[in-house]
């Protein structure tokens, strides 16, 4: 009976019964002669994480299924393999949605010149692999007077934007109220939060891309390498359900900056605009800057006739 | 007529009884406007000066005086005398041509000619240079609307909270108002071991454009 008891004791730091379980399955695998390091520092043989962790990672559950205490072991492998991968300190949260909150965008097509610094404020903020093309906006450069997406030009390249008679029309998540993604994921590793924006758990992602060929506004974005960033250009504040690094074969897509609109920040392509064209803000709020302008400017969506419903407006000027 | 005429004098008969002919030493209308006439007409009051939209939410602008170069301006022009007469500017911390406005301002249009520290409007408003959208909102009231309100101009640091924009003349130099254009960033990259398609490449032909021509090849073939 004592004995038993002097063993709790000694376990006390794993509190529940998968750690326990896990810790047993490591030392096994050390009994076994696999080189795994109990400390975690040593980079190992499959992938650079131990043996806990590697089985950590395979066994997560889905992320609303998760306990707290999970969670937590979650968020610590996760700062525990960036360490190891870029060898920087990250910060690794939850954060969940702003009660009474419903997200949406405008975009002034009468401002945007098309300077592209949205683009690199996204990359840098949500840590995206540099060569992977994992852009979440895209610039599309169109013809006045057209709304022909099939000869809108992504890839300009001139000596100054914006070019006479063309104008600039970015593209990126919609956070579609009705998201045909979601309904296409085959093991839901992607939905839509309280606050509207459509999430991604990429632990349980399994990179079958039905997500991409449902999505009609090319807005997600698969990783078939290892993301490349630089480790001192690593946005080291990240979020579980945002911009933490992410790992080969999932999807991702912009998600209105999680880490920083659920804190109540603008997202980094906002504050990125030179122009001020973008503007975020809470739909649920009557005095919000938004709700002014979906009120009294002319406002679209794009490719509204699909009953997709984007919170992700276009307006112009006059 | 005689019919008509007595039936005009019917009506106005039967609607407002002519008063008595002693008093009645004006004629007497029937009131045109539905609203009351005042009794006595309004007294000459203080002019209504714009302070702002009641219902747009409440901001402070992003302070912008500390980053002027050579404010304030006092520090020169409290040793000159001031001269209002317009002409080209040659000293050089002003531009020669004011390109604001197509030649039709000079420079005390805005500028206060007692204090250059500060702005003036065309009710003498004394304003600011971190409020210089109440000048410029005088003549581009319809942005300035939208400025207030959330459509137009930028703001900073945050969607929820304290509300703190940027003003008119952080992105727009007054004295030269059009923005220029500019490079744009780099061109994104393309997935490595991949190659862009060039936009001349590309069959912008229709679907059925295309599938007609395939099928008047084919034809030509039998």
């Amino acid at each position: 009976m004592s004995d038993e008891r002097d063993h709790y004791d000694g376990q006390v730091n794993f509190s529940h019964y998968r750690r326990k379980f896990l810790k047993g399955l490591a030392q096994v695998g050390l009994a076994g002669g696999v080189a795994a390091s109990a400390s975690g520092v040593a980079r190992a043989a499959w992938g650079g994480s131990t043996f806990q962790d590697a089985l950590g990672d395979f066994f997560q559950n889905h992320y609303q299924r998760m306990t707290p205490e999970e969670m937590k072991d979650a968020l610590a492998r996760i700062e525990r393999n960036a360490k190891r991968k870029f060898g920087v300190d990250i910060t690794c949260v939850d954060t969940p949605p702003i009660p009474g909150v419903v997200f949406g965008y405008a975009l002034n097509i009468s401002k945007c010149k098309g300077y592209r610094d949205c683009v690199y404020g996204c990359i840098r903020e949500n840590n995206q692999g540099r060569d992977s093309q994992v852009q979440y906006i895209r610039v599309l450069q169109m013809d006045k007077g057209s709304m022909n997406l099939e000869r809108s030009e992504h890839y300009y390249e001139p000596e100054s934007v914006p070019v006479p008679g063309k104008f600039y029309l970015p593209v990126q998540c919609m956070q579609c109220d009705n998201p045909p993604c979601v309904k296409a994921c085959p093991v839901g590793a992607t939905w839509k939060d309280p606050d509207g924006i459509v999430v991604i758990d990429y632990n349980w992602c399994i990179g079958c891309r039905f997500c991409m060929a449902a999505c009609p506004y090319w807005a997600r974005h698969f990783n078939w390498t290892d993301p490349q960033i630089p480790a001192e250009e690593l946005n080291r504040a990240t979020n579980y359900l945002g911009n933490r690094p992410r790992m080969k074969g999932v999807v991702e897509k912009c998600h209105f900056c999680t880490q920083r609109t659920r804190k109540g920040r603008q997202p980094a392509c906002m504050e990125a605009c030179p122009t001020g064209a973008r503007v975020f803000g809470n739909l649920l709020d009557p005095n919000s800057e938004i709700r002014y302008i979906l009120e009294h400017k002319t406002v679209f969506r794009l490719k509204e006739e699909l009953g997709t419903e984007p919170k992700f407006w276009y307006y112009t000027d006059a | 007529m005689v019919l008509a005429f007595a039936l005009v004098a019917s009506t106005q008969a039967a609607d407002s009884p002519l008063p008595p002919s002693d008093t009645a030493a004006a004629p007497v209308h029937r009131q045109l406007r539905l609203n009351e006439v005042p009794e006595t007409p309004p007294g000459p009051t203080e002019p209504q000066v714009f302070d702002g939209y009641p219902q747009a939410p409440p901001f402070k602008v992003v302070p912008q005086k500390d980053k002027l170069t050579f404010y304030p301006c006092s520090q020169c022009h409290k040793f000159m005398t001031p001269n209002p007469a317009p002409r080209k500017l040659e000293a050089a911390p002003h531009p020669a041509a004011l390109q604001h406005g197509g030649g039709r301002i000079w420079c005390l249009n805005c500028h206060l000619i007692d204090d250059r520290d500060y702005l003036h409007t065309l009710k003498n408003q004394k304003v600011d240079f971190d409020e210089a959208y109440l000048v410029c909102g005088q003549c581009h009231f319809n942005r300035q609307k939208d400025w207030y309100l959330g459509g137009h101009g930028k703001r900073a640091y945050n969607w929820q909270g304290e509300r703190m924009i940027y003003s008119c003349t952080h992105c727009h130099d007054p004295h030269d108002p059009v923005t220029k254009p500019r490079e744009p960033h780099k061109v994104p990259p393309v997935r490595a071991g991949l190659q862009r398609m060039p936009a001349a490449d590309r069959d912008l032909r229709k679907v059925w454009e295309r599938h007609a021509a395939k099928t008047a090849e084919t034809a030509d073939e039998r």
